[in-house]
């Protein structure tokens, strides 16, 4: 297992995500998040995380350019799952929605596929 | 729902069907979910995408009436925003899905009720000189098209005709060839008056409104069935008017006999025989002229105008009978009453009643020599009856104070014999001449100049006209109204300076608002011999 993976199994991204909202880090902790996301195999987990598609789309307004463009690749990272951008339009991010809806099919996991896996595979 | 269940609750089968899913069903699941979502004003401007609106269209196409029902209630969420209203009009491939999913006999009433209304609102959203413009919306208005939504409105249960209904009503409210259409087909014609007699009263409700609308500005009026449905259905409307508790409907109802073709004796006799005029006075008398009717004071405006536009049918100058019968009412002194206080349609409505009264009685009344001969004693008799305000009625069912008209002298004292200066109604139509909606100053017009029929008493009823401050409310028309009020403001104030001395002041304002009249192409030549008759132009003027 690589380190980005064991870091994200040892729940670095809620511990990120917390912070941020604590308002204890800026573009680093969001630096974090994007560095992660790059990575395929992780970006389930990080979708999934609580509040961390609500918070990157709310940083998409930050006042610091540097963190609202961190946070809209991380976004656009996440994109490829229907179901993140599902929770991104919630959040009122529509641009992904729109731009999956329109391309029409989900060839990665949607939430819920990934939730059926998840409990008939450990079953 | 096929698609769009949630996975961890899907059997493998349901799994394998989502891992060979295609662009359908992906976009059912957020199709579905966009629907659940609480949208805001700026979430709209990236929905608003030509492309996404097409995609989502795409679905209709789909063979899944699951999603079809998820791409119609996405389509009616987003239908709330006006900028994805004008992206489905100015985008052709909205209407032939719908229209497919209308016709196909397969498809589920509720699916047919869905598309039919979301038709309603894209109608419903465009001004009428817009509707022409967008190429989309003209299929709808296809014989085919309609015939087929008025057997839906035939052969559908209750909430599917209501869709159709307000369809139908939305496109021959913006389409005269709709309009034209629908009061062509005979067998509708019947069918939409017998549902009146039904006890869905959603749908007959709905019914009233279209026959409003296909009757309304339409030379020919209500389109009726042919005897004896005709006979049936004006007593139904009656019915309706007298006995209804809704009052919408009674409003709906009133308006329609008002706009019952006016050249038809058999409706006449109907009218009346009917309680008709009876119901209309209940409404548009306040309690304390008509006791027992409490409701009154609490009228819906929309139920007086719309009683108010029946009334005209009694009034018209060609029906005398139905005029004595109004006349019998003693309706006048509450016509007045709404000229001060009644909304700018009630004033234009009740001015052109009282203009149809005043007209028929000017027409029928002997020469008024007596004022003609003792002007000046006759306005002193004005001033006394003035004072004694319960002489001023000329149709006053009191036996003793019938006095002296200040016009017309004692030819306008019997008791069916109507007057604009006994009823008080001089000051209120000149009021309503400074009224800018559209056709009230018009309507006061007509009526002021009913007074001026009589050669004999036109000094006396300019004489009326200026005491009650009408040079004011003229010049107020020539300066603000539109043309054709304009024109006969003009002959107005020609006859009040022919006959009295207007002050100086009045005299001043006139000259300047009539020169800038002479710009007016249309009324040159006329605003020209007002001038010359104030000597103000020269008899030889090139304005001849």
């Amino acid at each position: 297992m690589e380190l980005q993976e064991v870091m994200v199994e040892a729940g670095v991204v809620r511990r990120v995500v917390k912070q941020i909202y604590r308002g204890e880090k800026g573009p680093d902790a969001i630096a974090v998040l994007l560095e992660l996301s790059k990575k395929e195999t992780l970006r389930e987990k990080i979708g999934e995380t609580k509040d961390c598609i609500p918070l990157l789309v709310s940083l998409l307004h930050n006042d610091n350019p540097d963190v609202s463009q961190k946070a809209q690749s991380t976004l656009q990272n996440l994109s490829s799952s229907t179901s993140f951008v599902i929770k991104m339009a919630e959040a009122g991010h529509f641009q992904p929605f729109v731009a999956r809806f329109n391309q029409g099919f989900s060839s990665s996991f949607s939430l819920s596929l990934f939730l059926f896996l998840k409990e008939t595979c450990l079953a | 729902m096929p698609g769009i269940i949630p996975f961890y609750h899907c059997s493998h089968e349901s799994l394998n069907q989502h891992l060979h899913a295609g662009p359908q069903e992906s976009r059912a699941l957020m199709a579905a979910d966009l629907i659940k979502m609480q949208l805001k004003e700026n979430n709209i401007k990236d929905l608003e995408d030509r492309k996404f609106i097409r995609s989502l269209i795409q679905m209709l196409s789909s063979n899944s009436p699951a999603y079809k029902s998820v791409c119609l209630k996405c389509v009616k969420k987003l239908m709330v925003y006006p900028l994805i209203v004008q992206q489905l009009l100015s985008d052709s491939v909205m209407i032939p899905p719908l229209l497919g999913l209308i016709s196909y006999v397969g498809s589920g009433s509720h699916l047919k009720q869905e598309a039919g209304e979301i038709l309603a609102l894209l109608v419903g959203a465009c001004q009428h000189p817009e509707f022409e413009m967008h190429q989309c919306l003209q299929e709808l208005q296809s014989e085919h098209n309609l015939s087929l939504f008025m057997q839906l409105v035939f052969n559908s249960d209750p909430e599917t005709k209501i869709q159709f209904l307000h369809l139908l009503l939305e496109l021959s409210s913006k389409s005269h060839t709709a309009q034209n259409l629908i009061r062509s087909d005979r067998d509708a014609i019947v069918q939409l008056f017998a549902a009146l007699d039904g006890d869905q009263r959603e749908v007959k409700r709905w019914v009233l409104k279209l026959v409003s609308c296909i009757s309304d500005n339409h030379p020919d009026g209500v389109p009726l069935p042919p005897s004896p449905w005709k006979e049936t259905a004006i007593n139904t409307l009656v019915a309706i008017l007298t006995c209804s508790l809704d009052i919408e409907e009674r409003s709906i109802a009133a308006a329609i006999i008002g706009q019952l073709p006016k050249d038809d004796i058999i409706i006449d006799e109907i009218l009346k025989k009917s309680e008709a005029l009876k119901a209309i006075r209940e409404v548009i008398c306040t309690e304390e002229e008509y006791e027992g009717i409490r409701a009154s004071a609490n009228v819906d405006s929309s139920l007086l105008e719309n009683a108010l536009a029946a009334l005209l049918h009694f009034t018209e100058p060609t029906k005398p009978d139905l005029q004595r019968q109004v006349g019998k009412l003693e309706v006048y002194p509450s016509l007045v009453r709404i000229l001060s206080s009644g909304s700018s349609l009630s004033k234009k409505r009740t001015a052109i009643a009282l203009a149809h009264i005043s007209q028929s009685t000017s027409s029928s009344k002997p020469e008024a020599t007596l004022m003609a001969k003792e002007p000046k004693n006759s306005m002193a008799l004005l001033h006394v009856m003035n004072l004694l305000p319960s002489m001023s009625w000329c149709c006053s069912t009191s036996t003793v104070n019938e006095g002296l008209c200040a016009v017309h002298g004692d030819a306008c004292s019997p008791r069916d014999t109507f007057c604009l200066v006994k009823a008080d109604a001089v000051k209120p139509l000149v009021r309503a001449l400074s009224e800018t909606e559209d056709g009230v100053a018009e309507a006061a017009l007509t009526a002021l100049e009913t007074l001026l029929t009589d050669h004999n008493t036109q000094s006396h009823a300019t004489a009326a006209i200026v005491d009650n401050q009408g040079v004011v409310g003229i010049l107020q028309v020539l300066e603000k109204g539109s043309l054709s009020a304009k024109s006969k403001a003009l002959d107005l104030f020609q006859k009040i300076i022919e006959h009295t001395q207007i002050n100086e002041s009045f005299f001043q304002k006139s000259e300047r608002i009539l020169i800038q009249l002479l710009h007016e192409d249309v009324l040159k030549k006329k605003v020209a011999l007002v001038l010359r008759q104030m000597s103000i132009i020269p008899e030889q003027s090139s304005y001849f």
